[in-house]
């Protein structure tokens, strides 16, 4: 990894974390709508790290877009006292540059140069920016107004001089004038890009400090930004001193970014074209300051002897601690690490799990018979499976950051779709496999979307239905055995079954009249693909996508939903999701010396193949009817072209499998039965060799080390209706 | 070559400027994540230069350094600011900064400025 990437994973890190924590601070305080102090702070710290870091990666429209938001918290520090309307906008503007810097860190994530269009939301933090300042009309921006120059730097009011202006000769040195002063002009151009020229020659200023009687200088207020004059000019000095001229050029060449220096002897003070102002102490007098109270080296200071420090530090460490608490015990608690390095980890320990068996099952050493030996193996494998079970909770992590988004969710929509709503979220401690919140964000956010737009009345038709104006979502984590089920409800005005039985028959959906179908099946027809029965497509739902995408999603993740609902008084949904994806009960069936393993979740039933009928088509395709329905038969030793396996129809075992509403039936040879199985990838030799491996969704290695091929039941089902 | 401590509450800063030192010679003997912790390191490790940001929370650059020029005048603290600062810099100038950079700056900048001081 060069240089450049591991910053790109340090920016992106980093930057996420920052606009994670922002995002969650303006949700907690939605309620209050306005922001502390410490808080305005926060965000402005946040938007200056962001600023910076953008701006060394080169980033331009990120940097651009957090200096302007950076701006108007600027502003807020000085003047926190704004009408809440105005909170609220600023809270919108902060939120919506949330989600854009996300997104192009995402980009950044990806290789991709974030060139997303700031524009808009640039020029509307300007017009808060401008508006906040007109609220907060004598205010002044600048968080920091420095005592004017002139009467500033000569003095140098500072605790310490500057170590440029210590060492002043108290003796006058030759070739002085009639009034003992010497007339000196210096030019100083700076390096080009070494940026705030201005404050650059400010600088310079305050480095002469004592040196000199009188000065002039152009640019003349050094206060102001003058950067491109002193650019364009360079910086010219005028000054009037009893000190050699060496003594003078000394202190300019230390410039940094130094270009170049022109320094000449002025014969006396009629050619310098600005006036001059006097320093405020003679060069006598700062000379002997100097020398009174000269600050003390640093040698001569030993560690033990800076009483005031030492003992001043430790203060605003506490308050660092009081302060941070949170976010000082977050970082200490947790170590982030890469997937990859879990799943790294969790294929050894599949390793270990295996060569463990080989070693303790080996048949030689088994026939020996030695008592300590299967002690210790015991041991041994009462330990390998602890360390498997500890590396999978290491992917687990709390549901808390995905109920988090839904918050952000609520607050968007509520406001656009005029309805004030409470989320209430419990659970959120509740862990889950990595993978599996990834995938659950999505089929979370529909249903949420779906209960604001639909579920829930218009705050008059609940007043009307004697219901809180405010509508509430609950969303709720909770184990439940090897499953999460996560319930979403809102106390809205429930699903209208008789619409939903009207429609589903309307669109040939069902035939049965309306008094055969129960309300589970009433309510799953919304699931299904192009169902709606709204009217007005909104911006966030009504397209009838929504559901059938969360069915289809939930399915994907092996998972299950299951709606209730009571008119007038709200909907349930249920999800029930398998806490990993990396661990499934599985049946495990044999065909010839080969071993399948057929997910669970995807078997309806098994029965021997004697009991019924095979029915063969005139092109081969074989089918049984079970209960008056056909279903094709897929003879797994056909498919995967095992030699041995059974093939006489009347001597196997049929497992019944369902997936995305198809059905089929496999032949296989016996069951051998129920085990929770590690899911590994396919490796890439197995990929060669078989053939047929669109079929197979990866494999696993057993208790005795043997490997076994899981099926995709998918592919599976897929196949029996394509042919 | 001298020694440096990196004061900056951003991770990014701190390990894009340890980066650009240690690949020109200079020995990074501390970072601090703010000016408390900058006074606090800087007592016990005394480096010879300080890079810091100015923006921090618990402490800011402008404290830290008016702290740390309380306990050694003769340490050479080099402020990182970002364009808008300007009046803060100025004040650290006053306040004995011995120069000041700003970001975005290039390697060869901030290399400059520490040569010039070490």
């Amino acid at each position: 990894m060069n240089d450049n990437d591991s910053m790109i994973e340090v920016y992106v890190y980093e930057n996420l974390q920052l606009l994670e924590q922002l995002e969650e601070m303006l949700l907690d305080n939605k309620k209050e709508m306005s922001l502390t102090r410490q808080q305005i702070d926060e965000v402005f710290r946040v938007m200056h790290t962001i600023k910076g870091s953008s701006a060394m990666m080169g980033y331009n429209g990120l940097t651009q877009l957090s200096h302007s938001v950076e701006d108007v918290f600027a502003i807020l520090r000085q003047n926190p006292d704004v009408p809440k309307g105005f909170w609220q906008r600023i809270f919108d503007q902060v939120l919506e540059c949330v989600d854009f810097f996300k997104g192009q860190i995402a980009m950044v994530q990806e290789g991709l140069l974030p060139d997303g269009d700031v524009e808009e939301l640039h020029a509307s933090s300007a017009e808060l920016l401008e508006q906040l300042s007109s609220l907060d009309a004598p205010g002044e921006p600048a968080p920091v107004t420095p005592a004017p120059i002139a009467a500033a730097a000569p003095a140098a009011p500072a605790p310490e001089p500057p170590p440029a202006a210590a060492p002043v000769p108290a003796a006058p040195v030759e070739n002085v004038t009639a009034a003992g002063s010497h007339y000196y002009y210096a030019r100083v151009v700076f390096q080009q890009g070494c940026a705030m020229e201005s404050v650059r020659a400010f600088a310079i200023v305050n480095a002469l400090g004592g040196m000199y009687s009188r000065i002039a200088h152009i640019p003349e207020d050094l206060n102001v930004n003058c950067d491109e004059a002193v650019v364009a000019d360079g910086f010219k000095i005028y000054m009037e001193t009893t000190l050699p001229e060496e003594q003078i050029k000394e202190v300019l060449e230390d410039t940094i970014f130094l270009q170049s220096l022109e320094f000449t002897e002025l014969a006396d003070a009629s050619a310098i074209p600005v006036a001059m102002r006097a320093g405020e102490q003679p060069l006598a007098a700062a000379a002997e300051t100097a020398e009174q109270a000269p600050p003390a080296p640093e040698s001569d200071r030993p560690v033990q002897s800076s009483a005031l420090p030492a003992k001043a530090a430790p203060k605003p460490k506490e308050n660092a601690n009081l302060q941070n608490n949170g976010q000082n015990a977050k970082t200490s608690n947790f170590l982030s690490v890469k997937i990859g390095r879990v799943d790294k980890l969790m294929d050894l320990v599949g390793e270990i799990v295996t060569t463990e068996s080989m070693v303790s099952r080996n048949p030689e050493v088994a026939a020996l018979h030695i008592e300590s030996f299967e002690k210790s193996t015991r041991r041994l494998r009462q330990l390998t499976d602890e360390l498997q079970d500890v590396v999978m909770s290491i992917r687990m992590v709390p549901i808390m950051a995905t109920f988090r988004k839904m918050q952000r969710i609520v607050y968007d929509m509520s406001r656009k779709v005029g309805k004030e709503t409470e989320l209430i979220l419990l659970g959120e401690q509740t862990e889950v496999d990595k993978n599996v919140i990834e995938k659950l964000s999505d089929p979370l956010m529909h249903m949420i979307r779906n209960s604001m737009d639909h579920g829930l009345e218009s705050p008059e038709e609940r007043r009307r239905a004697g219901k809180p104006e405010i509508g509430t979502i609950t969303l709720e984590a909770r184990n439940v055995g090897s499953d999460v089920m996560i319930v979403v409800s809102d106390d809205g005005r429930g699903l209208d079954r008789e619409a939903i039985i009207r429609k589903a028959t309307e669109k040939g959906l069902t035939t049965k009249p309306e008094n055969a179908i129960s309300d589970r099946e009433a309510f799953s027809f919304i699931t299904l693909p192009g169902f709606s029965t709204n009217e007005s497509v909104t911006e966030y739902s009504g397209r009838g996508v929504g559901m059938d995408v969360v069915c289809t999603n939930v399915e994907k993740m092996g998972g299950t939903l299951s709606i209730e609902s009571e008119k007038g008084a709200g909907t349930t949904f249920t999800l029930h999701i398998p806490l990993t994806l990396a661990i499934i009960d599985g049946m495990e069936v044999h065909v010839g010396d080969e071993h399948y393993i057929i997910p669970i979740l995807n078997i309806r039933e098994s029965f021997e193949s004697r009991l019924y009928d095979l029915i063969v088509d005139p092109n081969g395709a074989e089918t049984i009817i079970i209960r008056g329905q056909c279903y094709r038969v897929l003879r797994l030793h056909q498919i995967f072209g095992v030699q041995k396996g059974v093939s006489d129809f009347k001597a196997g075992i049929m497992v019944l499998v369902e997936s995305e509403g198809n059905s089929v039936c496999l032949f296989v040879d016996k069951l051998a039965g129920e085990q929770q199985v590690v899911i590994k990838p396919m490796p890439a030799f197995i990929s060669r060799t078989i053939s047929r491996r669109s079929y197979l969704s990866g494999c696993s290695i057993m208790g005795d080390g043997s490997i076994s091929l899981i099926l995709d039941v998918n592919s599976l089902t897929r196949e029996g209706y394509s042919v | 070559m001298a020694r440096v401590m990196i004061v900056d509450d951003a991770a990014f800063m701190r390990i894009s400027i340890r980066n650009m030192l240690l690949k020109n010679g200079f020995e990074v003997v501390a970072e601090a994540e703010n000016g408390a912790d900058a006074v606090q390191k800087f007592s016990v490790i005394r480096p010879d230069i300080i890079t810091m940001d100015i923006t921090m929370p618990v402490m800011d650059g402008l404290t830290a350094l008016k702290e740390i020029k309380k306990i050694s005048s003769a340490v050479k603290v080099v402020m990182v600011s970002a364009l808008g600062q300007e009046a803060m810099v100025r004040d650290a100038v006053l306040s004995g900064a011995a120069g000041f950079i700003v970001k975005p700056y290039k390697e060869e900048n901030i290399v400059e400025t520490l040569r010039k001081l070490g």
